[in-house]
């Protein structure tokens, strides 16, 4: 893209036409920040609601753990603690991580491939706006004379039929989950699109960084799955409507496969866009370019593939799924799996490593994701998920994906592109903290958890007797959830003394390899100016061409062509 | 993995992504029908599959009326007002689903003045 003269402020280069002939609203008013169609506005404003609902999330989980740091204490009768786990289920996966994986591909795509704008940038505003208010219906629930939603993040009928769970909270949890669905299908489908048509003269689909790869993998699942969440939310309204609909076991059992064929993609829509990110720095830190990129964007893209396919192992305990072949295509996906990992892992070895907060969420991303990652080829297995199935070994197990797993990768990203975004830096004493605390809650709180559900202890149950014998391991795993509050508190700590001390970004504060890293921090309207415009476009790490070009820094790696530098 | 590219991989790299990614799911659906599964299982991947080649063929027809890279972008800056009006209306409307039908008398002004919005600033010649 060749960018005309664009001087003064923010307006917009000739390569980029406003299209609105319409007095605009300020972009400086509350309003403007409402109705933007700036993706990376729209990509921040998801991913500050996320945010905000991270922190609520996170204080449901803190009550939930309160109550099972010892055996037969009652905080909360069973109904509360079950709106409570059913509102921290729902709201991480469908509020928090895969809306913050899709504001992540909002803001970044864009820059990564060149382009000042998203595709379909009022659709994109409009899906966000779905999902905010999708958020805030879901939420009411909680001040319905009945409650809130309380029969799980998957809500299986007929538990969740208004015979059995009469009252508003169900049917506000349903008109709140399919607005933010189609909210993230609309977005998904406008970074999709942007990726594979809005980019930049020079960049090829195979010069595009593996975070914006993961991007078009996850977004592919997004437009696959997501429907089927929707069909599935439509026949739990129907149900609720005439319950003698699940009176037959085939639409109860037709539930749960639209249910998990939703259910088990949208794990990998919250994992590969952090998993993308977590590439992109462990790169960056590690002064070289991704190892086996291409490698990485096949199995990515296999990987998508094969997750629709093994919806099944949600279903062995039913005994009416094949589980033979949903262990065999579950068991498959450790061949893209593991080519990711040595990607990762080959990334990191031979590089000069800088331990900056970034690079310590990215390292400890790896370790932790793999025993999620391992523990759920365990679960994959028929044999051993009969012993396990609704134990707190399956808590255990999700938490390490999605939380030691890609809330690590969320971390790192966070970061990493905080100092683009806001053009301001995290403070770095405070960021070792956060993830010191974070590293030690995580495992302390989740590690337990596996013994717990060895042992026999079920989930959701609100309170547990003393002779049970799982007061020990509860008491670790409360004490380690009191450590993961404090690590968000370090967090949010280092959020208002960056916004409070304002010590200003550079461009590129890190010695980044992709496109963002060339545009001012934060980026203006249109993303890349005169003063700063679009380097050569020679690889998947442009930036890291342009600085060896220049000989300002020698990189132990391999040239775009191929050859060791 | 970072030796050069096959040369038909680089001239139609989008067919060869989604023949490859039909061929796959060919093969898996293959599988599943001879393991026997039950027939709304079938459909269920069918359906996705549909959808999502039917994605892929809409980037692939844009791809053969449109340059594959851009050096010139249309970027809307106006119309976030309508589209802000037409999410809180949806999100009335769907409380019709929990609170009944009179929240009709609220969802449908919303979208009235949202559609009306839209025509307006279509006919002052606005995208």
């Amino acid at each position: 893209m060749t960018l005309a003269p664009d001087p003064p402020a923010d307006s917009p280069p000739q390569a980029a036409q406003p299209t609105g002939a319409s007095r605009p609203v300020r972009p400086a008013s509350w309003l403007g920040w409402l109705t933007t169609t700036d993706h990376k506005r729209v990509g921040l404003l998801t991913m500050a609601t996320a945010m905000v609902l991270f922190f609520l999330m996170g204080v449901l989980a803190l009550l939930m753990r309160s109550q099972l740091a010892q055996p037969g204490q009652n905080f909360f009768g069973s109904s509360m603690y079950n709106q409570m786990f059913s509102i921290h289920g729902s709201g991480m996966i469908y509020m928090v991580m895969t809306p913050f994986a899709i504001g992540l591909g909002v803001y970044l795509v864009p820059l990564q491939i060149g382009a000042p704008a998203v595709a379909m940038p009022r659709a994109t505003l409009f899906g966000y706006w779905l999902y905010a208010l999708g958020a805030v219906l879901m939420l009411s629930g909680f001040a319905m004379p009945t409650g809130a939603h309380a029969d799980g993040w998957f809500s299986y009928p007929p538990m969740a039929s208004s015979t059995y769970s009469p009252g508003d909270g169900t049917p506000l949890w349903i008109v709140g989950v399919f607005m933010a669905t189609v909210g993230a299908l609309l977005m998904g489908w406008a970074v999709l699109w942007t990726a594979l048509r809005k980019r930049a003269r020079g960049m090829t689909m195979l010069r595009m960084p593996v975070f914006t790869w993961s991007m078009i993998a996850a977004t592919l699942m997004v437009i696959g799955a997501f429907p089927s969440l929707l069909a599935a939310l439509v026949m739990l309204a129907v149900g609720r409507a005439d319950p003698t609909v699940f009176d037959s076991n085939a639409w109860n059992i037709g539930y749960q496969h639209l249910f998990w064929f939703y259910g088990h993609p949208v794990v990998y829509v919250m994992f590969f866009p952090y998993l993308g990110a977590v590439g992109e720095v462990l790169a960056v830190f590690s002064r070289r370019r991704f190892f086996g990129y291409k490698g990485t964007v096949i199995s990515l893209l296999v990987f998508a593939a094969l997750s629709m396919s093994v919806w099944g192992h949600h279903m062995f305990a039913t005994g009416q799924a094949t589980n033979d072949y949903y262990s065999l295509t579950s068991i498959a996906l450790l061949v893209p799996a593991g080519i990711e990992y040595f990607a990762l892992v080959g990334t990191v070895l031979g590089g000069r490593l800088v331990f900056r907060t970034p690079m310590l969420f990215a390292l400890a991303f790896i370790p932790q994701f793999l025993i999620g990652g391992l523990t759920g080829i365990m679960v994959g297995t028929p044999a051993l998920d009969y012993h396990v199935t609704d134990s707190y070994f399956i808590v255990a197990h999700l938490h390490y994906v999605l939380f030691a797993g890609s809330a690590f990768g969320l971390f790192a990203a966070l970061y990493f592109w905080f100092p683009k975004v806001t053009g301001l830096m995290l403070d770095e004493r405070l960021g070792r903290v956060h993830f010191t605390l974070m590293v030690i809650g995580t495992n302390l709180t989740f590690l337990p958890m596996f013994g717990l559900g060895y042992l026999g202890m079920p989930r959701r149950v609100a309170t547990y007797p003393e002779w049970a014998g799982f007061g020990l391991l509860n008491l670790l795993a409360s004490i380690g959830a009191g450590f993961l509050a404090a690590a968000m508190i370090a967090f949010a700590l280092n959020l208002q003394q960056a916004f409070r001390r304002r010590v200003p970004a550079p461009a590129d504060p890190w010695q980044g390899n992709s496109l963002e890293w060339a545009a001012p921090s934060p980026p203006p309207r249109y993303n890349f100016t005169t003063t700063h415009p679009l380097p050569p476009l020679t690889s998947n790490a442009p930036l890291l061409d342009a600085r060896m070009r220049q000989g300002r820094h020698r990189a132990p790696h391999r040239t775009p062509n191929g050859e060791r530098a | 993995m970072s030796g050069p590219v096959p040369r038909w991989l680089r001239r139609h790299p989008g067919a060869v992504v989604v023949g490859g990614w039909a061929c796959l799911n060919a093969v898996l659906l293959g599988v599943l029908t001879a393991y026997g599964e039950s027939e709304l299982a079938l459909l269920l991947w069918a359906d996705a599959f549909l959808v999502l080649v039917l994605a892929c063929c809409a980037v692939l027809v844009s791809c053969s009326r449109g340059p594959l890279e851009l050096t010139r972008y249309r970027v809307p800056s106006t119309g976030g007002a309508v589209v802000l009006l037409t999410a809180c209306g949806l999100a009335v409307g769907g409380l019709m689903f929990v609170f009944g039908s009179w929240l009709a008398a609220l969802a449908g002004p919303l979208l009235l003045v949202a559609a009306v919005l839209a025509l307006r600033r279509r006919s002052r010649g606005s995208v």
